[in-house]
C-alpha cells in the first residue's frame, strides 16, 4: 500500500516539518510596494461594473456617435450617462512650437 | 452535509492544484509573495473558510470553527499577555509560536488528525495562517500604538482585549478620522470600495530595492490636506524612490495620499501642537 499523500503530494512526515518550520518563522507577512501597487490595480480593474464601447464617425468639426447599447444613450455628440451629460468637442490641433 | 463517520472534512469543491499550491508557498516561504501569488494565496483562504468539518456532531465551517474552537480559546489571553508585555514583537512572536504548537497539538488530540482524517491538513493550514494574522496585527497594532503614545500625539485607540471594542469598525480616532492600523492588505478591499469606511491606515510594506520594512500612512485627501500636507503625484510601486515626499494617487476617482508614517507624525505633532496654541 503506497503511503497517503496530502496537501498536494507531500507524506505526513514532510508535512509535519512543513508546519514546525512555519511556526517557527511566520510565513511571509512582507507585501512590497510593487506587491500592493499589483493587487491594488487588479482589484481596480475588477471593479469595473460593465465595458461599453463607444464608436462615431467625424463629420466635420464634431463627432457623432453610433447609439451603444443601455446604460449609456447618445444624440449626436453628447453622451449621456446616469444623470451626466458629456459632451465631446473638437479642437483644431495646435501647431508644436 | 451527511456525515461519513464522526469527524469528517468537506472541502470546497472550488479549491484546486492551483490554490494549494499557492498555500503550500505560504507555509514554506519567507521572502516576500509577488502581488499574484498573494491574491492567489487569499483565494485559496477565502475557499477554505467556506469548506466544512463534521466536529463532535455538530457541522461547521472552517470560518465557524476557527472561531469557535481557535480565536474563543486562546484570542483574549495572547491579547491580555502581549499588552503586557514591554518588547512586543520578540515576545509577543514567541507567544504566537507557542500557543500555534498547542493549536497543532489540541487538533490532533481531537482525533482531526491529517494522518487519520483526509483533508484535516487543510483545517490546520487554515487555523494557523488566521492565527498567525491575528497575532502578528495586534503586535503591529500594539507597538504603533506605543509609538504614538511616546510620540506625544493625541488620539483614541480601541483595546482589543475588551471583546466589543476588538470589534470596533476602525482601530483609533484621530481627532474626527477613523483610523486602522492594519499589517495584511486586506484593507485594500476597502481602498477600492466605492464608500471607504476608513479614513487613514497605518500599516508596513516591503522596499525590496533596499530590503526593509517601511512603516507608511495611507489616507484620504483631506486628512493629509487637513494637516497642510503637500504631494506629488506618483503610484505606491514608484514611493519608495519618491519619499520622503507624500505622493498622491487615485482609486476608482478618489483621491488618495500615501506618506512615511515618521513624516506624517511630525506633521500631525505639528498640527496638534499649533491648535492647542490657538486655543489657549
Amino acid at each position: 500500500m503506497s503511503e497517503r499523500k496530502i496537501l498536494g503530494g507531500l507524506t505526513i512526515e514532510e508535512f509535519d516539518e512543513l508546519i514546525e518550520g512555519y511556526i517557527e518563522h511566520g510565513g511571509p507577512d512582507a507585501v512590497s510596494f510593487t506587491a500592493f501597487g499589483e493587487i491594488l490595480a487588479d482589484l481596480e480593474a475588477e471593479s469595473v461594473q460593465e465595458t461599453v464601447e463607444l464608436t462615431g464617425v467625424v463629420r466635420g468639426d464634431t463627432i457623432v456617435f453610433d447609439q451603444p447599447r443601455a446604460p449609456i444613450t447618445v444624440k449626436g455628440n453628447e453622451i449621456f450617462l446616469r444623470g451626466t451629460k458629456l459632451i465631446i468637442k473638437l479642437r483644431e490641433a495646435q501647431p508644436a512650437v | 452535509m451527511t456525515p461519513v463517520t464522526e469527524l469528517s472534512i468537506r472541502l470546497n469543491p472550488h479549491l484546486t492544484t492551483r490554490h494549494i499550491t499557492a498555500l503550500r508557498r505560504y507555509l514554506s516561504e519567507t521572502r516576500p509573495l509577488t502581488g499574484k501569488q498573494w491574491r492567489t494565496l487569499f483565494k485559496a483562504i477565502d475557499l477554505l473558510s467556506e469548506s466544512n468539518v463534521w466536529f463532535r456532531n455538530q457541522e461547521y465551517t472552517f470560518s465557524q470553527f476557527y472561531a469557535e474552537f481557535v480565536d474563543r480559546v486562546h484570542a483574549s489571553s495572547f491579547l491580555d499577555r502581549l499588552y503586557r508585555m514591554d518588547d512586543s514583537h520578540t515576545e509577543g512572536e514567541r507567544l504566537r509560536a507557542a500557543k500555534a504548537r498547542s493549536i497543532v497539538q489540541w487538533l490532533r488530540a481531537s482525533g482531526l488528525d491529517a494522518a487519520r482524517i483526509e483533508g484535516a491538513e487543510f483545517l490546520l493550514v487554515f487555523s494557523l495562517y488566521w492565527w498567525t494574522s491575528f497575532c502578528r496585527g495586534y503586535m503591529f497594532e500594539l507597538t504603533v500604538f506605543r509609538d504614538l503614545e511616546a510620540s506625544g500625539i493625541q488620539f483614541i485607540p480601541h483595546d482589543p482585549r475588551l471583546e466589543e471594542e476588538r470589534y470596533a469598525p476602525n482601530d483609533f480616532y484621530l481627532g474626527e478620522f477613523r483610523g486602522d492600523v492594519k499589517i495584511s492588505i486586506y484593507f485594500l478591499e476597502d481602498l477600492v470600495a466605492l464608500q471607504p469606511t476608513v479614513d487613514l491606515y497605518i500599516s508596513r510594506l516591503y522596499d525590496s530595492r533596499r530590503r526593509r520594512y517601511q512603516q507608511v500612512v495611507f489616507m484620504k485627501e483631506q486628512v493629509w490636506r487637513h494637516i497642510n500636507g503637500d504631494t506629488i503625484p506618483g503610484t505606491v510601486p514608484q514611493a519608495p524612490g519618491l519619499f520622503p515626499q507624500a505622493i498622491s494617487f487615485t482609486i476608482r476617482g478618489k483621491s488618495w495620499v500615501l506618506a512615511e508614517y515618521d513624516v506624517w507624525k511630525a506633521k500631525v505633532l505639528q498640527f496638534q501642537a499649533q491648535t492647542k496654541g490657538e486655543e489657549q
